[in-house]
């Protein structure tokens, strides 16, 4: 799997060179929340977009909580590596975690939930996967030994 | 999660007092709602010009609260931007009721939650 050269971050010129940013967060919906929240902060000294901004924090969430509920389901103390290399026009993220592999090695790729019908049969899940579909341009899953590899690319909207 | 509500000219203004319906906090949504709503079946107007952001589970939640409801309208007021962008990408939509500002909700006769099918 190819990856980006680390592009170190230029005081002269931030704004040809990809903003990096690496982290490690719990896998646990309370983390995950002061993660996006304190990314939030990196995002606007960055300068992004706006609706860049917007996706990119949907993407981020639904992917994160993903792997909380999913790859590490029934079992506490789950560690999300995330890198994130921001640029004008896209955002890049690398997920890394130790947890149970994606089924069938692949990534769910859903129609948008059903709403013609009645009332009580309205879904209440499924939307995670058709939003991150819909807001990325680039999205690869790895099992790399007993890692979980997942990379999103949002594009500028 | 932390909902607030009062009854003003008939109508129940439930305000969402927290700025994330995420995964973290969905259930509790749910659950205050129903207390919010219980004994009363006058039109449910939310106000969430709180809420910055809202994920699936928040999404989720929302639709949970509608079917507390049984039929009557869930008219939601104030949504932000990434909020809105979650309600249009999944035409969710179309299926609550959405206004631009409380005002707006309030001034809006037609919208009679207490009749809806």
């Amino acid at each position: 799997m190819p990856r980006d050269a680390q592009v170190p971050r230029s005081e002269a010129d931030t704004s040809k060179n990809p903003r990096q940013i690496s982290l490690t967060i719990s896998a646990d919906p309370n983390d995950i929340r002061v993660c996006l929240t304190d990314l939030k902060v990196e995002f606007a000294s960055a300068k992004l977009a706006t609706d860049l901004v917007i996706n990119t924090e949907l993407v981020l969430a639904e992917l994160l909580n993903n792997i909380a509920e999913h790859s590490f389901s029934g079992r506490s103390g789950g560690v999300i590596k995330l890198q994130i290399a921001l640029s004008c026009n896209a955002v890049r993220l690398v997920l890394e975690d130790n947890g149970r592999p994606m089924p069938n090695l692949s990534l769910p790729d859903p129609d948008r939930p059903e709403l013609d019908v009645a009332l009580e049969n309205l879904p209440e899940g499924g939307f995670g996967w058709f939003m991150i579909r819909r807001l990325t341009s680039e999205l690869s899953y790895s099992r790399i030994g007993q890692r979980n590899q997942l990379i999103a690319v949002i594009p500028l909207p | 999660m932390q909902l607030s509500a009062r009854t003003t000219d008939g109508n129940l203004v439930i305000t969402v007092e927290t700025a994330r319906i995420d995964a973290a906090g969905a259930i509790h949504l749910k659950d205050q709602f129903r207390d919010a709503v219980a004994d009363t079946d006058c039109r449910v107007i939310m106000d969430i010009g709180n809420v910055e952001f809202m994920d699936s589970s928040g999404l989720g939640a929302m639709v949970a609260a509608l079917k507390l409801l049984e039929g009557r309208k869930l008219e939601l007021a104030s949504l932000q931007p990434a909020v809105a962008k979650v309600f249009s990408l999944t035409r969710m939509d179309s299926v609550f009721v959405i206004h631009e500002n409380l005002e707006a909700a309030m001034s809006d006769k037609h919208s009679d939650g207490a009749n809806a099918a």
